[in-house]
Order: structure tokens, then C-alpha cells, then sequence
């Protein structure tokens, strides 16, 4: 018994509701709306629409992150590997920069995310 | 009575072979692992493919693909693991699904859309189960957009296994 021609047809309907099923799931990145710095005493949430400069003191010193063009960076940090200086620049939800030394922790979030109250 | 004996005695051959068969390549496959995460060619399911298309009774392959699954974690060291929960419950929901498609439809679909069914139908059983019982995160759905050509190749290469083996015997012969 061979392949036959119900079979290529079934096997085709499957990769049709694939590819239907593909174009209708949403991505799940999308372009973040808010930026969420949690430090170990304080915790903000800024609009990723307003360009900024922000000084956050963590436990070593300040940390400045930038927010331009909806992406966010780390300029500089008071920590001794700068690896959140060295991460690449957020900008979709879920994603984040932690800086472990300094006790800084940067999230994005999209529409949905719990904002209590957006700094300008 | 001699008969029932007989016949007995055939249903504990067809037992032993296939159960020892399924979990034997099971537990190759267990050792030479496919280089990418979360892939498996899955290889054993040329031996319930092969029953489902000589009319086993589900009865009976249930209890083969039970046997199977529990001597071949065993023999892997995943026994009572999640890896043999996972195996178990996926199992026997493709089997159920594919023998019932094999049961109307053999007249029309061939062994090979059975087993495509049962490939795609088995992964996507695995990625709910880790979805709602240990990563409990989209991203593992998400996977199944990879997973699915893999399955549909799968499917296919144990399809065509499964029609090597059942050219070279039969089990009708056993009966």
C-alpha cells in the first residue's frame, strides 16, 4: 500500500490549517508600551513614547538608563561587570535588562500590564 | 478447548515480541538522542502502526503500548518520571485517535495518513500536557510551529517502516 491520492490530499489540507492557523496567531513580541524599574526600594513606570534620561540609585550608586524612540538602554552603572551596560536595548514586552549588583531590574510591558501610575 | 489454548498461547507470542520490540527501540532511541531539544523520531510507533494495520483489537494494543512504554522508561531509567506520564498520556490518546480513523476510514486513507495523525496529534498532546502541567508559558505552544514539520515528516517515515515490516511479515500468519 502506497501513498495515495486521499492521503497527499489530507496531508495537504494539514499544512493549509497550518498555515491559516500561523497567519492568525498573534506574535507574541510586540512593541512594548511601558517601562517598569523595579530598584530594592522603589518601584516606576514610564512611557516608552516620552525620550528620557533616568537616574535610578540602586545599592552601589546611580544607574542611568535612556529611553529614546521606544527602546530603552543602559548608559551607565555603578556595578563592576557592566553586563546591563554591554545587554542590547529593549524595546518588546517581556523582555528586560537586569543589573544583579545594583539591584535594578527593567521590564517592558505592553497594554496589559498592571500600571498603577505612569511618571512624565 | 485446545483451541482457546492455542490461541492463547499465539496472543502471549504476539505480546512478548511486540512488546519487547517496541521498548527495545524505544531504549535505542533513548540512547542516541536526536541533536535538537524537544525532537524525537518516535520509531516505536512503527510497532502500534504496524498492529493497527494488521486489526489487532484496541484491547490488545493498548495493553502492548502500555507494556511498551513502561519497560522501555524502565529499561531508560524514567519510569513513574515525567517523561513516562508524558509518554502514557499521549499515547494512548494518538492511539485512540488513530485506530479509530484506521477502523472507518482504512478505505479510503492509506496506513501513511494514520500516521501522519498520529505523529501530529502525539506532539501536540505532549506540548498541552507541559503547557498545563510543568511550563506553564505560550512559548511552548509556540514551539509547535517547528514541531509540526517534524511530525509530518515523522509521520510519514514511520508509515513507511511500518509497510517495509508488514511486506516482510505478517502477523495474520501467526493466527
Amino acid at each position: 500500500m502506497k501513498l495515495n491520492k486521499y492521503d497527499i490530499f489530507l496531508i495537504t489540507l494539514f499544512i493549509a490549517v497550518y498555515f491559516v492557523v500561523i497567519l492568525f496567531i498573534p506574535k507574541q513580541n510586540k512593541q512594548g508600551q511601558y517601562l517598569k524599574i523595579i530598584t530594592e526600594n522603589h518601584e516606576k513606570v514610564y512611557s516608552l513614547f516620552i525620550d528620557k534620561t533616568i537616574e535610578v540609585k540602586g545599592i552601589d550608586g546611580i544607574t542611568y538608563i535612556s529611553i529614546s524612540n521606544g527602546k530603552v538602554n543602559v548608559t551607565d552603572s555603578k556595578c563592576p561587570h557592566k553586563i546591563c551596560v554591554k545587554s542590547k536595548e529593549i524595546y518588546l514586552t517581556g523582555q528586560i535588562i537586569s543589573c544583579v549588583p545594583n539591584g535594578v531590574y527593567l521590564f517592558i510591558e505592553g497594554k496589559n500590564g498592571n500600571v498603577d501610575a505612569i511618571t512624565k | 478447548m485446545e483451541m482457546l489454548m492455542q490461541l492463547q498461547n499465539k496472543k502471549i507470542v504476539l505480546y512478548s515480541l511486540t512488546v519487547i520490540l517496541g521498548a527495545g527501540i524505544y531504549f535505542i532511541e533513548n540512547i542516541f538522542k536526536f541533536p535538537v531539544p524537544f525532537f524525537r523520531l518516535g520509531l516505536s510507533h512503527v510497532i502500534t502502526l504496524f498492529l493497527i494495520y494488521n486489526g489487532i483489537e484496541f484491547k490488545d494494543i493498548c495493553i502492548i503500548m502500555f507494556l511498551k512504554i513502561v519497560i522501555g522508561t524502565m529499561m531508560s531509567g524514567t519510569f513513574l518520571s515525567v517523561v513516562f506520564y508524558l509518554s502514557l498520556v499521549s499515547n494512548i490518546i494518538s492511539l485512540i485517535i488513530q485506530f479509530t480513523f484506521y477502523k472507518f476510514l482504512n478505505k479510503i486513507f492509506s496506513i501513511y495518513s494514520v500516521s501522519v495523525i498520529g505523529a501530529l496529534s502525539n506532539s501536540f498532546i505532549q506540548l498541552l500536557f507541559i503547557y498545563f502541567f510543568i511550563v506553564n508559558n505560550l512559548m511552548i505552544i509556540y514551539l509547535y510551529r517547528y514541531i509540526f514539520w517534524f511530525s509530518l515528516f515523522t509521520g510519514l517515515l514511520n508509515a513507511f517502516l511500518t509497510m517495509k515490516l508488514a511486506s516482510s511479515c505478517s502477523i495474520k500468519s501467526l493466527f
